[in-house]
């Protein structure tokens, strides 16, 4: 038998996201995902305390590896067009994949996950739709995107440092140490930004900011 | 007791009321399986001196039969026949089964039924063509031997019910062309009469006092609040599962029946029987095989198949998840207004204005029209929107 469906179920906190939210529902499905549909409301002060009460028809699809994979969550209402912030199979993007996974790592419920991402985002569009600008900022798309919050993340500017960063986050600390800071402040890494790059090296290990420095540098993939 | 308590019943009653089928409809099914026992048992019938006795089964015995979700759906009846003077050693699985279909086919044609008689692994289905369409299965047996009816005795099942344990056919089973010892053994009849003992826990006291009453009243006529629990339980998971992409991963009746007639108690509440039940259910789950087994023989298990498909545990898991959810969404919408469209989704029920003012028409004036708040968030920061 592998892991219980109830102690996983338990551990995912569905009671709880039933008992919380109670337009949404748990929804057959074919495969071992567990997927939640319906009409998700909620009550958002923002950032420059505006209120906004409002509610989206959502479906998620939680697969069993969650909370190390991220739930796909698609706006099932058709209220938010294709060239706001979606994927390629009109899921929502959410936020940045590092930002997911930094985020993440504290996410163990799905309605920690619906709270942390999915309402924000909604609340995001909400705030949009009224004001013409999104509360917390925007993302590019693609690869200039990703450049954009490595840049915010390691706290410069310049997105061409930002690479710089995250190819230093994908070596062993020691070599990393030894090369020239990104910044340009012409001192070693080791004496500079160290802190905030080894931080998130054992965070989330050198593997992922790999096939992050992938995805960001020009002619590697498909963003 | 509260006056939203009292409410909550009073609409658990209308919905059940919306899902129950005229009393007409269970005296015709009454009717079929008495047809059919008086047919073989005609004096021409190649069966008659194995001394056939047929008894209905399944929810029209059980009295827990519903409307079906969809107009053109059609009612399942069942009952089974035991050959009581024929044993296993006296023929082949095969020719009990081809033996008992030939009386079958005849009484298809007898009655000028126009819908071919059909085979399935261990049954024979009749098809009805009335105004009201029903198809019945009838399952052929033998009566299992004493060291079988031991062996359900060793599993702890108390005699009245071991004794009914029977052999069936499957045309999957390895012997089923020998003459063998070893047919799959089955308590079809076991569990109905256990059932009834546990439904009869519920019977108002006053039921019973007029002793000679109550023998007259057949068990589907009983209403019980486990059987009317059952019936909710099941109409919850129709209308989960009625995409038809889906539906074959429904919990099968046998097993919401199963569960609920172990956790319920003896409630006459019907707001309670259902919340206990569903509350306790799990526990009678077992983690290793049998894991849903036949009161009436525990090494028979309801829920076989979870084995070969995971997904229906896991099935049974996500609508046990959110049928005790929506009996709380439902007790908590008593009177704030979105009652009627909870019912709606939960039960596919439509409660006219009438039904739902009765509701709370005893109580005092809460009727509230705001639903409840949605959650409240101050979220001073949140990550940034990306996309491909």
């Amino acid at each position: 038998m592998p892991p219980s469906i109830v102690e996983r179920y338990r551990r995912w906190g569905v009671d709880e996201l039933l008992a919380k939210y109670p337009d949404l529902r748990l929804v057959p499905c074919l495969d071992a995902d567990l997927k939640v549909g319906g009409e998700l409301r909620f009550n958002v002060r923002g950032p420059d305390d505006v209120v906004i009460e409002d509610s989206y028809h959502i479906e998620l699809r939680i697969p069993p590896s969650f909370p190390a994979t991220v739930p796909a969550v698609s706006e099932t209402g058709g209220r938010i067009p294709k060239t706001y912030h979606k994927l390629d199979d009109g899921s929502l993007c959410l936020a940045a994949p590092t930002e997911l996974r930094l985020r993440m790592g504290t996410t163990t419920t799905v309605t920690a996950f619906i709270e942390a991402f999915v309402i924000p985002y909604l609340f995001g569009y909400s705030y949009r739709e009224k004001h013409g600008v999104s509360p917390y900022g925007e993302l590019e798309h693609g690869r200039d995107g990703l450049r954009q919050h490595f840049a915010s993340l390691f706290g410069v500017a310049d997105r061409a440092a930002a690479q710089g960063f995250v190819r230093l986050a994908s070596m062993k600390k020691r070599p990393a140490n030894k090369a020239p800071c990104p910044c340009g402040s012409g001192r070693r890494l080791g004496q500079c930004h160290h802190t905030i790059v080894n931080e998130l090296r054992s965070k989330l290990g050198r593997s992922w900011f790999a096939s992050q420095y992938e995805a960001i540098s020009p002619g590697k993939s498909g963003y | 007791m509260t006056v939203e308590h009292g409410a909550f019943n009073r609409f658990l009653d209308a919905v059940i009321e919306h899902l129950d089928i005229p009393k007409s409809l269970y005296e015709k099914a009454a009717a079929r399986h008495r047809s059919l026992g008086e047919w073989l048992l005609r004096p021409e019938s190649t069966l008659v001196a194995f001394d056939p006795d047929v008894r209905p089964q399944g929810s029209f015995r059980f009295g827990t039969v519903n409307r079906p979700l969809r107009d053109d759906d059609e009612y399942d009846l069942d009952n089974v026949c035991v050959l009581k003077k024929l044993g296993k050693t006296a023929l082949t699985q095969r020719q009990l089964k081809e033996l008992y279909g030939r009386e079958i086919v005849g009484y298809a044609e007898a009655h000028g039924m126009l819908k071919p008689v059909t085979e399935h692994n261990r049954c024979w289905r009749l098809q009805y063509s009335d105004e009201v369409k029903f198809h019945l299965d009838t399952l052929p047996c033998v009566p299992e031997e004493l060291s079988g009816q031991l062996r359900v005795r060793g599993l702890g099942v108390v005699p009245e019910l071991a004794l009914r344990a029977v052999a069936i056919t499957d045309k999957r089973d390895p012997n089923y062309e020998k003459i063998s010892p070893l047919w799959p053994s089955s308590n079809p009849r076991g569990f109905a009469v256990w059932f009834e003992g546990r439904a009869a826990l519920g019977r108002a006291p006053a039921q019973f006092t007029i002793r000679a009453a109550v023998e007259n009243v057949p068990p589907y006529e009983w209403k019980t609040t486990l059987q009317r629990s059952i019936q909710l339980l099941k109409r919850h998971r129709d209308v989960m599962f009625s995409d038809p992409e889906v539906a074959d991963l429904a919990p099968i009746s046998m097993i919401i029946t199963n569960l609920a007639a172990r956790a319920y108690e003896g409630e006459t509440d019907i707001g309670l029987a259902l919340r206990n039940i569903v509350e306790k259910m799990p526990n009678f789950i077992n983690p290793q095989r049998p894991r849903v087994p036949n009161p009436a023989d525990p090494a028979e298990d309801y829920a076989d198949k979870w084995r070969h498909d995971l997904r229906l545990e896991k099935s049974f898991w996500e609508w046990h998840a959110t049928v005790r959810a929506d009996i709380a969404r439902l007790s908590a919408a008593i009177g704030d207004g979105s009652l009627k469209a909870r019912a709606k989704s939960a039960f596919r029920v439509d409660l006219s204005d009438r039904e739902l003012r009765q509701l709370t028409a005893t109580g005092p004036a809460t009727v509230a029209t705001v639903a409840r708040a949605a959650p409240a968030f101050y979220i001073p920061s949140a990550p940034r929107p990306w996309g491909r």
